[in-house]
Parts: structure tokens; sequence; C-alpha cells
């Protein structure tokens, strides 16, 4: 499983729901229980095309300072992955972020965050579960 | 955060440190708004989509 249609279906839906895309995007949080999913989700999300997800990475677009931080929390490899509690430590690291309260993760300011997970599927497939969330910050506080 | 966010589910509720307060949602969608425990220290975050 190099691509997700799963990811990239469910983002499709949520972008169309929040009436945004993927380059308005300031800041995710995406599931990478594994060190190939950084770079299968960001191009499943629409952050770049296909195959590009490795120059994403290496030009330092999805880095703090980048265009569009990627997994500032750590992700699930590095902040850890107590599976149900993964999907509320990702809202609130969005949450922080949007709000400027990141700290040393906050990088630039943000407007527009997502949050990933999927999961339940059979090696070799496409998994069975995605959930995306868009989060915007409110212009009017 | 300088205190629990109140994570609103189903339409048209805002809740504010865990506590539904009444106040209108802020968006469509699932109209489910997270706010500071204590209102006025930054802005508000809501939900745009889930899917």
């Amino acid at each position: 499983m190099a691509r997700s249609a799963l990811t990239a279906n469910v983002a499709r839906r949520a972008y169309e729901r929040a009436g945004l895309g993927p380059e308005e995007l300031d800041v995710i949080e995406l599931h990478d229980a594994f060190t190939i999913a950084e770079l299968m989700y960001t191009e499943a999300l629409g952050l770049c095309g296909p195959g590009e997800g490795p120059w994403l990475l290496e030009h330092g677009d999805t880095s703090l300072a980048g265009r569009v931080a990627v997994n500032p929390s750590g992700g699930l490899l590095a902040r850890g992955h107590p599976v149900g509690a993964t999907g509320v430590a990702q809202l609130a690291e969005i949450f922080w972020q949007l709000r400027g309260q990141a700290g040393r993760r906050q990088g630039q300011p943000r407007r527009v965050g997502l949050t990933h997970t999927t999961g339940g599927g059979i090696a070799g497939y496409d998994h069975a579960a995605c959930v995306i969330h868009v989060l915007i910050r409110d212009q009017k506080r | 955060m300088t205190g629990p966010a109140g994570v609103g589910a189903g339409a048209g509720r805002t809740m504010v440190g865990g506590r539904e307060r009444g106040l209108p949602a802020v968006g469509g969608g699932a109209g489910a708004v997270i706010i500071s425990a204590a209102p006025g220290e930054g802005p508000a975050v809501r939900f745009a989509a889930s899917a």
C-alpha cells in the first residue's frame, strides 16, 4: 500500500464540506503510525502530487517554519500512539496551534488545521476506516 | 490551553470549558465549537468539517 485511496477520498469530502483546499492548510496532525506513513499521507491529503512526498519533506515544506507544518507534536511515532487517545491528542495539538499556544512547537501563526486518523486495514491493502477533521481559527475573536 | 477545552458534539451546540453555555455556534458543518475555558484569552477554534 503505497497510496491510500481511502485517505484521499475522505480528504476530498472534508475539503468540500469545509469549502477550502489543501493549499489553505497551515498545520496538520496526520496518522504516522509507521515511518512511511507521513510520505504516503502528505500525498493522499493533496499537499503534493503522487510521489512528491519526499521532495516536500526534503525542502522543509512540512517543518515548523514550512508552508504547512506536519505533526508538530511529534506525531504518533514520537509522541506516542495510545490508540483512542491519539485522536484527542491530535485535536488538542491543532487547537493549541491555531490559538498560538503551542509554545516551542508553534512556528508561525496558523489559521487552518487538519487532523487525520486511519486504521483497521489488512496488510497490503488500504485501511478500513479514516476520519478527518478540518478546524479553523475564528477570526472574530 | 489554560483549561479544559469543551468539545461539543451535535449541531448548534457551543461548549465552553466542557459545559454548554447556550452561546450561538460559530459556522456550519458539525456546529461544534471549541473555546478556551477562559473566554477572551484568545481566538475560538471551530470545526469546519468532519468526514
